[in-house]
C-alpha cells in the first residue's frame, strides 16, 4: 500500500526538499533494506547498499520523469546497488543466512514451523537461486505486483510469474521434511 | 480442476486474494494439495520472519547526513526541444577504421578493470522507468471450461441478498407477495448500483443497472400484467408507491465522472420506464418467456440469481419452469461451492438452507404438480429428464457434504435437506402412476434401461425397475405389439428378467437391435462349475 502523499513527496524531494525525501526515506527504508539482507543475508551489507541506493535516489531524483514510478525506480537502484556489492566483494551469491539472525531460536517463527524447520528455511532460502530469491522475496514482502516486479527486476511479467512459482517450489521440496503436520 | 493446473494456483497466488472457485472447490476434496497448500502457508509466514530483522537506527541517520551533504543533478533538458545536431556522412575509411580501433581498445580496457581492477564509484546511469500501472492479479474462476470473473466482495453482499429473497419469492402464494419480493430484488440491485458508483469496485456496475432493468421489466411489470383483474389494481398501486420511492433516492451526487453518471441515469430511466408501464399492463412487450441459456454462455451468479426469480415469478407452465430452474440451479452450484466454503460469509447455515430451498420450491414442486395432472407421455417422459438433471444437483451436493470442511457442512446439510423434501414428493410420477410411455412407431426412447419387472402383452406395456440417484424407480413404458410380443417370445429377454439391462431399439422402435446386460459374476461361476463339475 502506498502513502497518499508518496507523490507530492516525491515531486518535492526532486526540487530539492530534504525533508519531503526523510518522509520517502522513513516510507520505504525498511522496505528496501529488508529485501537487500534477504539477498545479501548479511545485516552490515543490506544497510550499506541501501544507503547506497536512497543516496543514488536523491541525487537522481530530477531526473525522475513521473512520481508514481518512485517505488519501482527505488527497487531498480537498490538491485544494482546489490549487484555492485556483489562484484565489489566478489562474493557468492548464495551466501549462507548467518546464524545470529535475530529471528533465530525461540520466537514466532519457531512456533509456526518448528526449530529444526527455522533452521532448515534459512539454508532453503540462503540456497535458493538469487533471481528466484529476488523476484520471491518482492512478491511475498513487499507484496508487488508482478509486473513491478517485472520491471525492477528487468524481465517479463510471465517470467517473474515463473520466477515465483519455481521459488516457492524449491522451498516446499526443500523444507516437505521439516513442516509440522505433513 | 486436476491438481496440475491447482498447483500452479496456488504456487502463484497471493494468500489474501480471492481465489478461484473451481480451486477452492478442488483443494477441499484433494488431500494433497491440501497439503501443499498448507506447507505453502508454512513458508511464507516462516519467510516473512526470518527476513524481519529489527533496523539499525544509526543507518538512516547517517543516511540523512549523507544527503544533506550531497547535492542532486540538474533536471535533464527537455530532449525535444535541443535535438542532437545532425551529423555530416563525410566519413572515410581512415577514420571509420580509428573508430573501430579505439572502440575495441575500450572495450578491453574496461573488461581488464572489470576483472582486476576496483570497481569505480560511478552512478548508475539514471533509468528511464515506464510508467507501471499498479493493478491486482486479475481473479477468474472457471465455470464449465469458461472463465468468469470473480465477484467482488460487494457482489458477494448483492448475490447473498438475492439468494434470500429468491427463497421467500419461491414459497411465496400470493401475487401481492410475489410482487413485493421482486421489488425488494429491483431495490437491493439499485442500492447496490449505486454504491458501486459511489464507492466502487465498478467491474459489475453495468450488469448490476441491467440486472435492475430486468427485474422491473421482467419480473415486477409481468406480475402486474399477469394478476387477475380484481387484484390487478392492489398490484399497480403497490408497484407504483414503491417505484416512485426509488425514484426520489436515487438522485444522487451531481459530480459524477460522465461513465458513471450514464450509469445512475440508466437506474432512473429503467425507474422511470416501469412508472409509466405499470399501468398498462397489456403492452405485448412485457411478458417474456423464460429462456435457458446455451450450455456455453457463462453466467454471473447474481445474474443467475435473477433469471431464476423471473422464471419462478413469471413462468406459468410448470414444465418450463422447472426446466429452467432446474438449469439456474446447476449453474448456481460453483458459487454455492465457493461461499459456503468461506469463513468470512456470514449465515452460511441460512444460505445453505435457501439454495435447498430453491431446488425444493423452484425446480420439484412445479414437477409434483405436473405428476398430480396425469400428464401426457411426452410430458411426462420431459418431466423425468428435468428430475433426473435436478436429482445431479442434489447427488453433487451430497458428494460436497462428504469432503466439506467442518464449518461448512451445516450449510450444505440444510441444503440437501431442503432439496430431499422436494425430491420426496415429486418422485411419485416416476413409480408408475398415471399414463404410461408411449412408444408408437419412430417416437418415444430409442434406449431402455433397468430390471425388466413385468412384460404385459394384454395391455401392450413393459413395467421395468430403473435406478436413479440411487433409487428405485417404477417405469411403464407402452409399446409396439411387435417388440411387446418379441420380447414375451425371446428367450433372451427371459434370461434377463431380473437383472440388469439396456435394450437400444431401433429407429422405428419395432426391434431390439442390441442387448447389453450386467451379469451376475457368481451366477457365470456357478453356471461353469455346473457345465464343468
Amino acid at each position: 500500500m502506498r502513502a497518499p502523499d508518496e507523490s507530492t513527496w516525491v515531486r518535492q524531494a526532486a526540487q530539492g526538499d530534504r525533508d519531503a525525501f526523510a518522509r520517502l526515506v522513513d516510507l520505504y527504508w525498511d522496505k528496501v533494506r529488508r529485501w537487500l539482507f534477504g539477498l545479501t543475508g548479511k545485516q552490515h551489507l543490506a544497510e550499506d547498499a541501501a544507503q547506497e541506493a536512497f543516496l543514488r535516489a536523491w541525487t537522481n531524483l530530477p531526473t525522475l520523469r513521473e512520481a508514481a514510478t518512485f517505488r519501482v525506480w527505488l527497487f531498480k537502484i537498490a538491485k544494482h546497488c546489490w549487484s555492485d556489492a556483489r562484484r565489489r566483494s566478489n562474493a557468492h551469491p548464495n551466501v549462507a543466512l548467518p546464524e545470529e539472525l535475530p529471528g533465530s531460536g525461540t520466537g514466532p517463527l519457531s512456533e509456526i514451523i518448528g526449530e529444526e524447520a527455522h533452521e532448515q528455511l534459512e539454508l532453503a532460502l540462503a540456497i535458493l537461486p538469487s533471481k528466484y530469491r529476488a523476484a520471491y522475496l518482492l512478491w511475498t514482502q513487499e507484496e508487488l505486483p508482478y509486473a513491478e516486479i517485472a520491471e525492477i527486476l528487468g524481465i517479463t511479467e510471465e517470467t517473474a510469474r515463473w520466477r515465483v512459482c519455481k521459488a516457492r517450489q524449491n522451498l516446499v521440496q526443500a523444507m516437505t521434511p521439516y513442516l509440522q503436520a505433513m | 480442476m486436476k491438481c496440475r493446473e491447482a498447483q500452479h494456483w496456488l504456487l502463484t497466488f497471493r494468500r489474501n486474494a480471492t481465489w478461484p472457485a473451481d480451486l477452492v472447490v478442488h483443494i477441499q476434496d484433494c488431500p494433497k494439495c491440501q497439503k501443499l497448500n498448507a506447507k505453502l502457508k508454512q513458508i511464507d509466514a516462516g519467510v516473512d520472519t526470518l527476513t524481519d530483522t529489527p533496523a539499525n537506527p544509526g543507518a538512516k541517520e547517517r543516511l540523512m547526513q549523507r544527503v544533506a551533504e550531497t547535492p542532486q543533478v540538474a533536471a535533464p533538458v527537455n530532449d525535444a526541444a535541443t535535438p542532437a545536431p545532425a551529423r555530416t556522412p563525410t566519413w572515410n575509411g581512415w577514420w571509420v577504421g580509428a573508430y573501430f580501433l579505439g572502440a575495441a581498445a575500450l572495450l578491453v580496457f574496461g573488461f581488464l578493470l572489470g576483472r582486476y581492477g576496483e570497481v569505480p564509484e560511478v552512478l548508475d546511469p539514471v533509468e528511464r522507468v515506464r510508467t507501471v500501472v499498479e493493478f491486482r492479479d486479475k481473479t477468474v474462476e472457471v465455470i464449465r471450461d469458461k472463465m468468469v470473473t470473480v465477484q467482488s466482495q460487494a457482489d458477494r453482499g448483492l448475490f447473498s441478498s438475492l439468494l434470500k429473497h429468491n427463497a421467500r419469492l419461491v414459497q411465496a402464494s400470493q401475487s401481492l407477495e410475489r410482487l413485493g419480493t421482486l421489488l425488494d430484488m429491483a431495490d437491493d440491485c439499485r442500492l447496490h448500483a449505486l454504491t458501486l458508483i459511489e464507492q466502487g469496485p465498478r467491474d459489475a456496475l453495468p450488469l448490476t443497472v441491467g440486472l435492475y432493468r430486468q427485474l422491473l421489466r421482467d419480473g415486477v411489470l409481468v406480475q402486474v400484467a399477469q394478476a387477475p383483474a380484481g387484484d390487478r389494481v392492489a398490484l399497480q398501486t403497490e408497484a407504483r408507491a414503491r417505484l416512485e420511492k426509488m425514484t426520489t433516492v436515487a438522485a444522487g451526487s451531481p459530480s459524477l465522472p460522465r461513465v458513471l453518471a450514464d450509469q445512475r441515469d440508466a437506474l432512473q430511466h429503467a425507474t422511470h420506464e416501469a412508472i409509466e408501464n405499470v399501468d398498462r399492463p397489456e403492452q405485448p412487450t412485457l411478458a417474456s418467456k423464460a429462456r435457458k441459456p446455451a450450455r456455453h454462455e457463462a453466467i454471473a451468479p447474481t445474474a443467475a440469481l435473477v433469471q431464476f426469480a423471473i422464471t419462478v415469478s413469471g413462468e406459468s407452465d410448470p414444465v418450463a419452469k422447472a426446466d429452467v430452474c432446474a438449469d439456474y440451479v446447476q449453474r448456481l452450484m460453483p458459487a454455492m461451492q465457493l461461499y459456503l466454503a468461506e469463513e468470512s460469509v456470514p449465515h452460511r447455515a441460512d444460505m445453505g438452507q435457501q439454495f435447498g430451498q430453491l431446488i425444493q420450491f423452484g425446480v420439484y414442486a412445479p414437477l409434483e404438480s405436473v405428476a398430480a395432472k396425469h400428464p401426457t407421455p411426452p410430458v411426462k417422459q420431459e418431466t423425468e429428464r428435468i428430475f433426473e438433471f435436478a436429482g445431479q444437483a442434489l447427488a453433487e451436493m451430497e458428494k460436497k457434504l462428504e469432503s466439506a470442511p467442518a464449518e461448512a457442512r451445516p450449510a450444505w446439510e440444510k441444503a440437501i435437506e431442503a432439496s430431499k423434501k422436494g425430491f420426496e414428493k415429486s418422485k411419485s410420477f416416476s413409480k408408475g402412476k398415471g399414463k404410461a410411455f408411449q412408444m408408437k412407431e419412430g417416437k418415444g426412447p430409442r434406449e431402455i434401461q433397468g430390471s425388466i419387472k413385468r412384460i404385459d402383452a394384454a395391455n401392450g406395456t413393459i413395467s421395468i425397475t430403473a435406478r436413479i440417484q440411487g433409487r428405485d424407480v417404477d417405469v411403464t413404458y407402452a409399446a409396439p405389439g411387435e417388440l411387446i410380443a418379441f420380447m414375451v417370445n425371446s428367450s433372451k429377454i427371459g434370461a434377463l428378467s431380473g437383472s440388469e439391462w439396456q435394450l437400444r431399439l431401433s429407429d422405428d422402435r419395432r426391434t431390439i437391435i442390441e442387448i447389453r446386460s450386467k451379469r451376475d459374476p457368481s451366477a457365470d461361476d456357478q453356471r461353469n462349475q455346473k457345465q464343468n463339475p
